[in-house]
């Protein structure tokens, strides 16, 4: 039936200029062919023998094709001339004032008022379709999600930095992010996320086509990972943060100097736990089994903190396949970059 | 009855497992008790399971797994086709379910059961429960649950409008907090927490762990 064909998509103005012709001229009796320029349907050959610049709209009319959306109203408006609006009013000199504001729209207006939309829209896409990490790579936390990103091959995020030490994470705006005012907080267009093991979870499942596979294969794996995960959060983390606080952070954030009691007792505790993983270890390559898995890399920022920040590298340096571990997990590509982020961060700072 | 579960009821971390597996609608399993007033969880035949020497531990066929977190996340995977969905219906539900898992881990639990040791399992293996501790983490829970409150006025459940492994992994905590430590008044205070604890709290499924915890005494 319909030998009228338009090739596009009504988000674009270019089409909806045809669209509007058809309509003010009482012509229904089209076809619209969905060419959708995020997905590429314009850059493919069928579509190129139509369009050969690769844009829309694209028209036909029977076997006649016409492109450029200006040409093809003006095609319309001589077709179904006897029909709908006088779309060039009545005289020659009615068509000649047509003509001319049809080449100020084309030439002066067009060009200026589409810039403006494109910039608009580049803006809104980028703060959509971003990945945004709210926090600062000093923060333990926040590279533990800089180096999920990392293993799952996801370069494309933004660092918004939220700074402890400037109260950034009090301000209002922030809390509506992350209610408890920690960093960091997650952005996936609109969809906010917080806790950096939660936000590793996600990050997981939505990338698990790509990058490493952090959850190994089958639901024993799984488990096995999330096992280790727990071990990592309610055993590890929270001694190793204790020794690391007291020792590196207790003057700069609470204005007191270490509390040597605390430490002792905590690296009585560490000492315990270490032996189990290194007993651990000693059959399996990582903690779930024979591959590295998202229980590895919870534990790589705090460790990094623990040996090359706190000092007390002769907790792993004395358990040969602790330390083994340890070596082979903090070489990984993933944690290579973040360090190089944490350290491009520092030099800013100066 | 490839399942056993080791552990005991009155134990925290052992009706978070029992409360999923009830979730779950889960039947065939076996509860095998674990007498930590002889020590049994630090003997070795234990401790080759769970080397940190604590329960809950889960057998199923030839997989063991310690921390009851990762057991309730293994049920909810298991058992995906029956029961509750604990972990929602889509990705973003489930990011959701996570972060407030990971809440209650990180933000929740610390405070509330460093309050419930004190004051109800210190004195229970015969020690004076520290009251100054008690006083700093009731402080530091009041703030916490502000945000929980703030929250709840706009969520029926932690993660949305679906109750979740999040709500659940509350339960157990939040019962000893209440109706054994006594110090439930952060709870029952709240308008929004305190309709949200009486709605997770009346489950069938925390039904049956209390049942089982009385039946102990």
């Amino acid at each position: 039936m319909a030998s009228l064909k338009v090739y596009g998509k009504a988000y674009s103005a270019n089409v909806t200029r045809v669209l509007t012709t058809l309509a003010e001229k009482n012509v229904d009796d089209y076809q619209m062919v969905p060419i959708d320029l995020f997905t590429g349907g314009n850059k493919t050959p069928e579509y190129l023998k139509l369009q050969p610049f690769g844009q829309i709209p694209a028209f036909q009319d029977g076997d006649f094709t016409l492109y450029e959306s200006r040409a093809i109203a003006r095609y319309i408006i001589d077709k179904y001339e006897g029909q709908g609006t006088a779309l060039f009013g009545k005289t020659v000199r009615d068509k000649a004032l047509v003509n001319q504001w049809l080449e100020v729209e084309s030439q002066n207006y067009n060009p200026c008022a589409w810039k403006i939309v494109v910039l608009t829209l580049e803006e809104k896409l980028q703060a959509m379709a971003s990945l945004k990490v709210y926090g600062k790579a000093y923060s333990a936390n926040v590279t533990r999600v800089l180096t999920t990103l990392a293993e799952k091959n996801v370069d494309d995020y933004q660092m918004v930095p939220i700074d402890l030490l400037t109260g950034a994470n009090k301000t209002p705006e922030y809390l509506k992010l992350q209610p408890f005012g920690q960093i960091p907080a997650f952005q996936d267009g609109d969809f906010t996320l917080y806790e950096s093991r939660a936000i590793a979870r996600y990050i997981s499942d939505k990338y698990e086509g790509q990058g490493t596979a952090l959850f190994g294969k089958t639901v024993r794996d799984k488990a096995l990972v999330n096992q280790w995960l727990e071990v990592e959060s309610q055993n590890y983390n929270p001694c190793v943060w204790k020794i690391v606080f007291e020792c590196v952070f207790s003057q700069m954030f609470e204005g007191r100097p270490t509390n040597e009691a605390v430490v002792k007792e905590q690296l009585e505790k560490l000492e315990k736990i270490l032996d189990v993983y290194e007993a651990q270890l000693t059959h399996h390559k990582y903690l779930a089994g024979d591959l590295f898995s998202l229980a590895d890399l919870a534990h790589i920022p705090v460790t990094n903190n623990l040996i090359n920040v706190a000092k007390k590298g002769e907790l792993f340096a004395s358990r040969k396949h602790l330390n083994a571990w340890w070596e082979d997990i903090s070489s990984r590509p993933s944690w290579q970059k973040v360090v190089q982020i944490m350290q491009a961060e520092q030099q800013e700072q100066k | 009855m490839t399942i056993k579960i080791y552990g005991m009821p009155y134990s925290t971390c052992t009706a978070r497992v029992l409360a999923t597996i009830a979730e779950k609608e889960v039947e065939d399993y076996e509860l095998v008790p674990v007498d930590l007033s002889v020590g049994a969880h630090k003997k070795p035949e234990f401790l080759k399971m769970q080397p940190f020497g604590m329960i809950p531990v889960l057998q199923d066929s030839h997989l063991t797994i310690y921390e009851s977190r990762a057991i309730a996340r293994y049920i909810s995977d298991k058992f995906e086709s029956q029961g509750t969905p604990l972990f929602g219906k889509t990705v973003k539900d489930k990011a959701l379910v996570n972060q407030w898992l990971e809440v209650e881990s990180q933000n929740y639990n610390p405070c509330v059961s460093s309050i419930v040791y004190q004051l109800v399992f210190a004195p229970m293996h015969g020690r004076q429960g520290d009251e100054t501790v008690v006083k700093q983490q009731l402080e530091k829970l009041e703030k916490v649950l502000d945000i929980y409150e703030a929250h709840l006025s706009k969520n029926k459940y932690l993660a949305g409008d679906f109750f979740s492994l999040a709500d659940l992994s509350h339960i157990p905590y939040t019962y000893y907090l209440v109706n054994v430590a006594k110090k439930g008044d952060g709870i029952t205070s709240r308008k929004h927490v305190s309709a949200w604890w009486e709605d997770i709290s009346s489950r069938a499924s925390w039904k049956t762990v209390t049942a089982k915890m009385n039946a102990k005494v």
